[in-house]
């Protein structure tokens, strides 16, 4: 099928050449038998199963293009075509139709075991190799065996000549016939099997489709099997082994014809079926039963299944971001904390010491130089500003009393330090997480800070209070307005440091109007 | 007296002023453990305490509290504190019964102040530092609702808030005692605040008015 699919591929007018091809020689071989005289009943019935086949196939072949049913059935109509005439008068044909009787079956029943897309499994396979291997050695038998006028003279005094007859043994050709033609029983009713087998584990939707072409397959798998069968005994050889009785010979003759027209009219009904729930699903359902829409699925779930991990990993990514983002707070936090600490307990302890230690020097008695008392005294006033300073600096850099007592002192502290007077509403009970406390307090501190520095404001409010499970800050004052959130790191650095926490930050400022910034925090 | 800080420095300075003032050091500590089981133990008029000392960060203060809590009026409590938090006095303070004190620990290098505030706390007065007062009358906002005092009224809340009795701040204002009297008696009735017979709460009063907390 792939070559005759490239063909077509290959060829703007589609399947049409094939089949016309296969047309002329449909009418080309019974045009011959016609002529030789065939009876009018046989020519009806050949010729007619033959044009049903070709029809089935074209429309098929057109409709579902990607499908090998539409080549098989065109090729159907050939083979049936080629093994129905035996016509006397024309020696090579009646031989080489003679040797490939029956072949349509092969093709038969290989749609019947893949119908409409399926894959040939291995005993699929087993059972098509050894239907056609059967087929081969009966034709085979046929063309090189057997000579009528030669190997039955009581039958066929004058019979058909077979100009391809190299060996004429009545023996070696009816051991052939029964042994292919046995074998052939055999694989037909292993065809006729595997097809009812796959209707009924085919899933429910795909029954309408495949349930008429199974139902004709195994009608005409049981007439190819009675054809053999026939075949087999109509042999001396075969005789002794089976007799088929005359009137159902008889009757035969008639129905495996009749019934066989069935068969390529269940496949274009099958194959019409398949186009009428033709929708992105059933075109991969049929590509995925023909074995080809496996690596398309595979893909298409890879990428489904990819960006479900890209998505996971990068959400995960995001979640480990935003954690590292509240650890690097903290550890800032807790940086600074340590920093306080070592001036607090550390330099500033020591400087402590020394100034008591320069006190203790300066009660010392005796006698002093000039000026000494005076450079001491100094000395000593100096060291106090550097305590000052140190400790204003300590308290910059971390607010002790922030984890020590919690957000109200210490935010009343930054609102006793302002310029600007401040009206506080701090409703708090308990403490809070610290990073809570500590990000609130920066709030405060750079909005009071702001406030003293641009708004030229003479009055600021701070609310705090629990809102939402989180906390509320606002920080509004009466001044000129106008702050640009984007300028000066610190609005900046601040909003960073809340959105880390997965908090709100806004700054409202119209001209003239003031400024409120307004901040909220999780409390968890 | 006993004098705990962690310090080794500090500590062994504070009891030397101390010593030189006149007060007998009984014991010194390191830890807040070791201050409360010698306290317990010698029940002094007054503890020394460095707000930072071993085991944790706040356990200088949480010891004061204690002591001044199981020993209300006995053991005086007189902190020691870098910090320069109204806080922190104010909760020392909060019990309103006297005896405790909070001063800066630069204060103490210069012995006068450090002995001064002893003798106050050891008797059942109070000391507040005066950066501390300062820090608080400092504020823009504070300085809004004294706006109505006259300066010398300002002057004498300042001294009484650090927990000086009239005639304290008499002897530090040179005036007379009855001067100081009738000052604080104004300034009180200009503030609305109610007057208190007893220094301990007078202190605590003013402070709490000063930080806005009434």
């Amino acid at each position: 099928m792939p070559a005759m699919t490239q063909a077509r591929d290959s060829n703007a007018l589609g399947p049409w050449p094939a089949i016309a091809g296969v047309g002329l020689f449909v009418l080309v071989t019974h045009y011959v038998g016609i002529a030789a005289g065939a009876p009018l009943e046989f020519l009806i019935i050949d010729t007619g199963l033959a044009l049903v086949f070709l029809m089935a196939g074209s429309i098929a072949w057109r409709r579902r293009p990607t499908s090998g049913t539409g080549p098989i059935l065109v090729l159907s109509a050939a083979l049936w075509s080629l093994g129905s005439y035996n016509p006397a008068q024309a020696p090579g044909l009646w031989a080489v139709a003679f040797a490939f009787e029956g072949w349509y079956d092969v093709a038969l029943a290989f749609l019947a075991m893949t119908f409409p897309a399926a894959p040939l499994n291995g005993t699929g396979r087993v059972v098509l190799a050894t239907l056609a291997t059967a087929f081969l050695a009966r034709s085979a038998g046929r063309l090189l065996l057997a000579d009528p006028p030669r190997t039955y003279p009581e039958a066929f005094p004058d019979g058909p000549v077979n100009p391809f007859a190299i060996f004429e043994s009545r023996g070696a050709f009816e051991a052939v016939e029964v042994i292919g033609s046995t074998v052939i029983v055999v694989a037909v009713i292993a065809v006729a099997v595997i097809a009812v087998a796959r209707l009924i584990g085919s899933r429910s939707l795909a029954r309408p489709v495949i349930g008429p072409v199974i139902v004709a397959s195994v009608v005409a798998m049981t007439f190819a099997a009675v054809e053999a069968a026939d075949t087999a005994s109509a042999t001396a050889f075969g005789a002794s082994l089976l007799t088929i009785p005359e009137g159902i010979r008889g009757f035969a003759d008639w129905l495996v014809p009749a019934g066989r027209a069935v068969v390529p009219v269940a496949f274009l009904i099958g194959t019409l079926r398949l186009r009428s729930v033709h929708g992105p699903m059933a075109a991969v359902s049929a590509r995925l039963a023909r074995g080809e829409a496996v690596e398309d699925v595979d893909a298409a779930l890879a990428a489904y299944i990819e960006n479900r991990e890209l998505a996971e990993l990068l959400s995960g990514q995001l979640a480990e971001l935003r954690a590292s983002r509240v650890r690097l707070v903290a550890a800032g936090d807790e940086e600074r904390r340590r920093i306080e600490r070592a001036l607090h307990d550390g330099a500033q302890q020591h400087l402590t010491g020394i100034a008591m230690r320069l006190e203790e020097a300066r009660q010392m008695p005796g006698i002093r130089p000039e000026g000494l008392e005076r450079k001491l005294a100094g000395t000593a006033a100096e060291l106090r500003d550097a305590i000052n300073e140190l400790r204003e600096l300590a308290r910059g850099i971390h607010p002790t009393i922030l984890t020590e007592a919690g957000l109200q002192p210490a935010i009343a502290t930054l609102a006793r330090r302002s310029p600007v007077s401040v009206d506080l509403h701090v409703t708090l009970d308990g403490r809070l997480p610290l990073q809570t406390e500590v990000t609130a307090y920066y709030v405060v501190a750079e909005g009071l800070t702001n406030v003293a520095r641009s708004s030229r404001a003479t009055r600021a409010e701070v609310t705090v209070a629990l809102r939402d499970s989180g906390l509320a800050i606002a920080v509004h004052d009466d001044g000129v307005g106008g702050a640009d959130p984007d300028a000066g790191s610190g609005i900046a650095g601040l909003r960073d440091r809340v959105r880390a926490l997965n908090g709100t930050f806004d700054l409202v400022s119209p001209p003239g109007r003031g400024t409120r910034m307004a901040v909220w925090l999780p409390c968890e | 007296m006993i004098v705990a800080d962690d310090s080794a420095v500090i500590r062994e300075g504070v009891v030397r002023i101390l010593a030189a003032g006149g007060a007998s050091v009984v014991g010194q500590a390191r830890t807040a453990d070791e201050l409360l089981a010698l306290v317990d133990e010698l029940l002094p008029d007054l503890a020394v305490i460095d707000i930072r000392m071993p085991p944790s960060d706040a356990a200088g203060l949480q010891a004061a509290i204690r002591i001044r809590d199981t020993h209300q009026g006995r053991v005086g409590v007189l902190m020691l504190s870098q910090f320069l938090e109204p806080e922190y006095a104010l909760t020392l303070l909060a019990s309103g019964a006297g005896g405790v004190g909070y001063l800066l620990k630069d204060r103490v290098a210069d012995g006068t102040e450090l002995l001064d505030a002893a003798r106050r706390v050891a008797s059942g007065g109070s000391a507040v530092d005066p950066a501390v007062i300062d820090e608080v009358i400092r504020s823009r906002t504070t300085q809004e609702r004294l706006a109505i005092l006259t300066p010398r009224e300002r002057d004498v809340l300042a001294l009484v808030a650090e927990g000086r009795s009239n005639r304290s701040v008499a002897d530090r204002l040179s005036i007379a005692v009855k001067t100081v009297e009738a000052q604080v008696a104004t300034i009180f009735s200009k503030l609305a605040l109610e007057e208190h017979p007893d220094d301990n709460r007078r202190v605590l009063a003013v402070l709490a008015y000063l930080e806005g907390r009434t």
